[in-house]
C-alpha cells in the first residue's frame, strides 16, 4: 500500500491547501520497438482530500463517504494520455489481449473503449512485460491524487436517516449531470489538470485496480472493511461508478436509474521508488559489491 | 344523447346496446348547433387541462395540429433519423373529450413538408378512420369531424397508402385520443375513480439501418431512408423502441413527477407493437386492459399488456416516495432498446409498507 489513510479531516480545504506535488512531464526513452512510448507525468508525493471507495455506514445507518487526508508516498509515473486504440491493437496482435469491436489500429490518438477491467489487465500485464517496469492500473487513490481538481468524488448527498430522500437526493445529483456525446475524443481534446495529466474526467471513464467495499466507520473514527466485493471495480471519471469487471459498456450494463458511464477506457501507472528508497538501495548494492 | 351509463341501463347485452345506437339521432346538423370549444394541444408527456367528469351536455372540441418532418436524435449516442410527427411530438399529443362529444381536428401539413399524410382516428366510425377524409399534400389543410360514440382510449396515426403506412407510423406519426365517460371513471361499481395527475406514454420502435462498420447510417433526408428502412422492418426488429421519441425522455431530469397519496392515470399507446407496461415498486390500482371505460377495470395489476395498435390507461396511487422506473417488462427491450421512464416520487416513506430489517452486511 502506497497510500495510507491517516485521519479524518474536518474541512477539505485544509487539506487541499497542502498540495505540494508538482507535474514533471517525462518522455520515456528506451523502451522496446514493438511499444510506442507513452507520455508520462511524474507525480511527486503530497497530501490530497479523498473520499475512499464503496459504501459507508455508522451506527447501522448509511453516511456520506467521509473525506480524509491522504498521502502518496512514492514518486508515481501516470500515463499523460489513456491508452490509445493502436496501443491496444499492439496488444491483441501480440495475442496477449482480446480482440475488440471498435479499435482502429491505426488510431494512435483517440483512447480505446469498450474495454472490461479484465481487458485493461490484460493490457496492464502485457505492457509491464515489454517494458519490463511495474505498470498497472492505478488504484482508485492514484487516480484521484492524478486528476486533482478533476476528481469529483462522492459528494454530500442528504443528512439525515430517511432512506428515500437520500435515493432521490442522488437520483436528482445524477440526473443534474448533463450526457456526454459517446464517440471518443481525439487526445487532448478535454485538456490537460494542473499535474499535466491529460483528458481525464471527459467521456471515457477508468478502470481502477480498488475493489468495491463496505465499510463501517466506528465511534472513534476508525473504518472497518465489513465486505469486499472484487468482482466489482471503480471507475472513475466525471463521476465515481462501480462496475461488473467484465462490463465494456456501462450505458447497457448498468441498472435502470443512475447515472451510467459514456465509455469505459484506462490508462496505466507505475509506482517509483522514493528517493530515500532509492538511496538506500543505491547503499544496500553498494554494500553488496565491497 | 346517449352515455355509457344508459348504455349499461339499456341492456348490458350487445343487442341493447345496438338498439340504443340505433336510435340515437344522426343528423349532421347536430353538432352544428352544439357549443363549441377550441382547446390547445400540449406535448406529452403532459396533457392539455379538461374536466374528469363533466355536467356540460356534449360539445364540439376543436383541435388543431400541424405536421412536423424533422431530424431528432434518438438515442444518447447522438443517433438521428428523419421523423414523421404530429404537431412536433412522438408520440403526438393526446385529445381529451367526453363520450358524445364531436371531436373536430384541423390538421395542416405546411409547405415545407415533403409528403402527403393523412389520420386515422381508431375512436372514430367510417371512412378508415376518417383517412379517406383527411389526405393532404405539403401547402393543404383539411378539418375532420367525428363522434366520440365510445369511451376509452384510442389511438390515431397516419395511414397513407401500401408500405407508407407501416414507414411513417415507424417514424412516429401516431398519438392517442382519450374519451371520457361524461360522469367520470368508475371501479365499474360505481365508485368513482379519479386522478391527480395524468400522463400520456407512447411507446415508438424506430428501425435505424446500419452500415458495414455496424454504425448507424444518416440521411439527407426522409425519402433517401425510406428502401433501408423498410428492408430492416421487414425483419420485424426494431433498433430503438422508446417512450415518447428518444431513449431518455422521460427519465433522470425528465422524470415524471408525482408525490406520495397522488392518484395517476398513465395512458400508454403503442401503435405497432405489443408491449407490457410494469411499475417497478408499484402496480396497477385499476388497469382498463383493452383501454376502454365500458368494461370493468381490473384490479392489482402487476404487468398489463398493450396490444399494438391500441392504448391503455392504468390507474395507481403512490404510497412510497422514491424513484420508480416504468418500463416494458421485457427487460431487454427496456434496458438495451431504451423503453424506459422514470417517476420521482417525494413524501413519506412508510416503514410499514417496507422495511429493511438488517442492512447488508457479513454473513453472520
Amino acid at each position: 500500500m502506497r497510500l495510507s489513510c491517516l485521519v479524518i479531516v474536518a474541512t477539505v480545504a485544509a487539506a487541499m491547501a497542502s498540495l505540494a506535488a508538482a507535474a514533471v512531464l517525462a518522455p520515456r526513452a528506451g523502451a522496446p520497438a514493438n511499444v510506442a512510448p507513452a507520455s508520462v507525468a511524474t507525480l511527486q508525493p503530497g497530501w490530497f482530500a479523498y473520499q475512499p471507495v464503496g459504501d459507508f455506514e455508522s451506527a447501522g445507518k448509511t453516511i456520506d463517504t467521509p473525506a480524509r487526508a491522504t498521502h502518496l508516498d512514492a514518486p508515481l509515473d501516470v500515463m499523460v494520455e489513456p491508452v490509445s486504440q493502436a496501443a491496444y491493437a499492439r496488444c491483441v496482435a501480440a495475442a496477449a489481449c482480446p480482440k475488440l469491436k471498435a479499435v482502429d489500429p491505426a488510431a494512435e490518438n483517440l483512447p480505446v473503449v469498450g474495454v472490461s477491467w479484465r481487458e485493461a489487465t490484460a493490457y496492464a500485464e502485457w505492457y509491464a512485460r515489454q517494458t519490463g517496469e511495474d505498470w498497472r492500473l492505478p488504484t482508485d487513490e492514484e487516480w484521484a491524487y492524478a486528476a486533482a481538481e478533476r476528481f469529483r468524488g462522492e459528494p454530500p448527498v442528504a443528512s439525515g436517516d430517511d432512506f428515500a430522500r437520500r435515493w432521490l437526493a442522488k437520483f436528482d445529483a445524477d440526473s443534474a449531470v448533463a450526457r456526454q456525446a459517446k464517440s471518443p475524443q481525439p487526445f487532448g481534446h478535454f485538456g490537460r489538470n494542473t499535474r499535466g495529466v491529460a483528458d481525464l474526467a471527459g467521456n471515457v471513464w477508468e478502470w481502477t485496480n480498488s475493489c468495491y467495499e463496505r465499510r463501517a466507520v466506528e465511534a472513534t473514527g476508525e473504518t472497518r472493511v465489513l465486505t469486499r466485493n472484487c468482482g466489482v471495480r471503480a471507475l472513475e471519471g466525471e463521476h465515481r461508478m462501480f462496475m461488473s469487471d467484465f462490463i465494456r459498456d456501462g450505458v447497457t450494463g448498468g441498472c435502470s436509474a443512475g447515472l451510467p458511464p459514456t465509455n469505459l477506457g484506462f490508462r496505466l501507472v507505475h509506482s517509483r521508488a522514493s528517493a530515500v528508497a532509492r538511496m538506500m538501495a543505491s547503499v544496500g548494492a553498494l554494500f553488496a559489491a565491497l | 344523447m346517449f352515455n355509457r351509463r344508459d348504455l349499461f341501463l339499456a341492456a348490458g347485452a350487445a343487442a341493447g346496446a345496438a338498439a340504443v345506437l340505433k336510435a340515437a339521432p344522426a343528423m349532421a346538423e347536430e353538432a352544428a348547433n352544439l357549443p363549441r370549444r377550441e382547446v390547445e394541444l400540449v406535448a406529452p408527456p403532459l396533457v392539455h387541462p379538461h374536466e374528469q367528469a363533466t355536467r356540460r351536455g356534449p360539445e364540439v372540441v376543436a383541435f388543431k395540429m400541424t405536421i412536423v418532418e424533422k431530424e431528432q436524435v434518438i438515442d444518447d449516442d447522438g443517433t438521428k433519423i428523419h421523423v414523421f410527427t404530429y404537431n412536433g411530438s412522438i408520440p403526438g399529443p393526446l385529445m381529451v373529450v367526453h363520450e358524445g362529444d364531436y371531436l373536430e381536428l384541423t390538421l395542416v401539413n405546411p409547405k415545407t413538408n415533403a409528403f402527403d399524410h393523412n389520420i386515422d382516428f381508431h375512436a372514430s366510425t367510417g371512412a378508415l378512420g376518417g383517412g379517406a377524409l383527411t389526405h393532404i399534400n405539403p401547402g393543404e389543410e383539411v378539418t375532420l369531424r367525428f363522434k366520440a360514440t365510445r369511451a376509452g382510449v384510442f389511438i390515431y396515426h397516419c395511414a397513407p397508402e401500401g408500405p407508407m403506412i407501416p414507414w411513417h407510423v415507424a417514424l412516429g406519426m401516431n398519438g392517442a385520443v382519450l374519451v371520457l365517460p361524461r360522469d367520470g371513471l368508475t371501479d365499474g361499481a360505481g365508485k368513482p375513480l379519479k386522478y391527480d395527475r395524468i400522463y400520456y406514454v407512447g411507446e415508438q420502435d424506430f428501425y435505424v439501418p446500419r452500415d458495414a462498420s455496424g454504425a448507424y447510417k444518416t440521411y439527407d433526408s426522409a425519402a433517401d431512408s425510406f428502401v433501408d428502412m423498410t428492408a430492416l422492418m421487414r425483419g420485424l426488429i426494431p433498433t430503438h423502441v422508446v417512450f415518447n421519441g428518444a431513449v431518455g425522455a422521460l427519465t433522470d431530469k425528465n422524470a415524471l413527477p408525482a408525490k406520495v397519496g397522488e392518484t395517476v392515470l398513465i395512458i400508454h399507446s403503442s401503435a405497432m407493437r405489443d408491449t407490457r407496461p410494469h411499475l417497478i415498486g408499484g402496480h396497477g390500482d385499476y388497469v382498463w386492459l383493452m383501454g376502454k371505460f365500458a368494461n370493468v377495470p381490473l384490479r392489482d395489476l402487476e404487468t398489463w399488456i398493450v396490444p399494438g395498435g391500441s392504448a391503455v390507461a392504468a390507474l395507481y396511487t403512490f404510497r412510497q416516495p422514491g424513484v420508480y422506473a416504468y418500463l416494458n417488462h421485457n427487460l431487454i427491450e427496456a434496458v438495451f432498446l431504451g423503453a424506459t421512464a422514470h417517476f420521482r416520487v417525494d413524501g413519506k416513506w412508510d416503514d410499514d409498507l417496507m422495511t429493511q430489517v438488517r442492512r447488508p452486511g457479513p454473513i453472520a
